[in-house]
């Protein structure tokens, strides 16, 4: 895969399984740690109404694996359907388009969401996709008709990146 | 009969003196006068060695300046003056191009003056609350580079961050996607992303080691 106009940006490219993974793995981490951290205000709130020590994890477990299904579908609907990435994306400079390359709808964030799961149970079938095809795309973007693409200049970064080298080593030399 | 001269002379003078007197008594000066010609008489005059004769000095010497300046009624000379109209024929402005100011300053002993000036005295009548508020504290950042540093270096920081983990990233992509192609034998112009993002031309992705810095 090369070329040799867009050589070193690869904004709008088919973003690959590793960046994809990793920003996966950032949504999943800062996903629990923010629903632990409303879980536990919810826990200290309860405590104090109820004027007796209340576990949301023990006790309430029902509707804590409820609470935790519906954080997840709307930390990443949301997302998605707002901007078209989360915060793990963010990170990664990474955004959820159409096949064709146009912002995503909410009801593609839906299924997209929904169909995430299905793509990852089968032992990670789904995702296997994501790896093998030219276009990287998994079951769940295949369901909602969606790809993920580089949404980062690496041109304008490898120039700020040169840049900043530049002035480092010119005022090392000032010094 | 004998002649005494002294007794001679003395009778002379006497009927001389009767005679000048009678001659002058009877003289009509003014009629005399008229009869002058006065600009022939100072034409025959000469007044340059009339003026030679003339001791300039000796006569300044005996004025008297002080019982002179004692005479003058300064006060009634002064309310005679009319200021105004003396002010306006003053032209100011010539007068202050010829002054050198520069000279003046250099003759000025800075340090004695500042020595004199009560700083605390002076400092007591300055609101500094006053000349605070009147400062554009946004304006003066925006003046110095001390607002660009402060976004450089907040900014610089977190993109270099995230440029690096992104180029890693990328370059662990690029690094599966050529194994994967290589194993699946994929050859030729693939294309590289969705065609709204990418011109028709760019079919194809960037070589695997250019994106990371």
């Amino acid at each position: 895969m090369t070329s040799g106009i867009n050589a070193t940006s690869r904004q709008g490219n088919y973003a690959g399984g590793i960046s994809r993974l990793a920003a996966f793995a950032a949504d999943i981490g800062l996903a629990w740690a923010s629903l632990l951290i409303v879980l536990g205000m919810v826990s200290v709130a309860l405590t104090l109404i109820l004027s007796h020590s209340v576990s949301l994890y023990h006790g309430w477990r029902i509707l804590t694996d409820v609470a935790v299904v519906v954080w997840f579908f709307l930390y990443f609907t949301y997302q998605w359907a707002l901007g078209g990435k989360t915060l793990g994306m963010a990170i990664f400079g990474l955004r959820v388009v159409t096949t064709q390359g146009a912002p995503i709808s909410g009801r593609a964030a839906i299924i997209r969401t929904i169909t995430l799961p299905l793509s990852i149970l089968p032992a990670g079938l789904g995702l296997l996709g994501i790896v093998l095809r030219i276009d990287h795309r998994g079951w769940h973007d295949r369901f909602a008709r969606t790809c993920v693409v580089y949404d980062w200049d690496a041109r304008a970064a490898r120039l700020l990146w040169l840049a900043r080298q530049q002035e480092h080593t010119g005022t090392h030399r000032h010094h | 009969m004998s002649t005494n001269p002294r007794g001679l002379d003395k009778l002379a003078q006497g009927i001389a003196e009767q005679v000048v007197r009678r001659v002058v008594s009877a003289l009509d000066v003014n009629a005399l006068m008229r009869q002058i010609d006065i600009d022939e008489l100072m034409d025959r005059v000469d007044l340059d060695a009339l003026a030679e004769r003339i001791d300039v000095d000796a006569i300044v010497a005996s004025v008297d300046v002080d019982a002179m300046m004692e005479a003058v009624d300064v006060e009634a000379i002064v309310e005679r003056v009319d200021v105004d109209a003396l002010v306006d024929r003053v032209d100011v402005a010539k007068i202050i191009e010829r002054v050198d100011v520069q000279a003046i300053v250099d003759r000025i002993d800075v340090d004695a003056l500042v020595a004199r000036i009560d700083l605390d005295a002076l400092l007591e009548r300055v609101s500094i609350e006053d000349l605070i508020d009147r400062v554009d504290v946004d304006a003066l950042v925006s003046r110095t580079e001390l607002g660009s540093i402060i976004a450089r270096s907040t900014t610089s920081v977190l993109t270099e961050g995230l440029d690096l983990i992104r180029s890693q990233g990328v370059g662990l992509d690029d690094f599966t996607n050529r194994w994967v192609n290589r194993i699946l034998r994929r050859k030729g112009e693939l294309p590289a992303g969705p065609p709204l993002l990418l011109p028709a031309a760019l079919a194809a992705g960037p070589a695997p080691d250019e994106a990371s810095p």
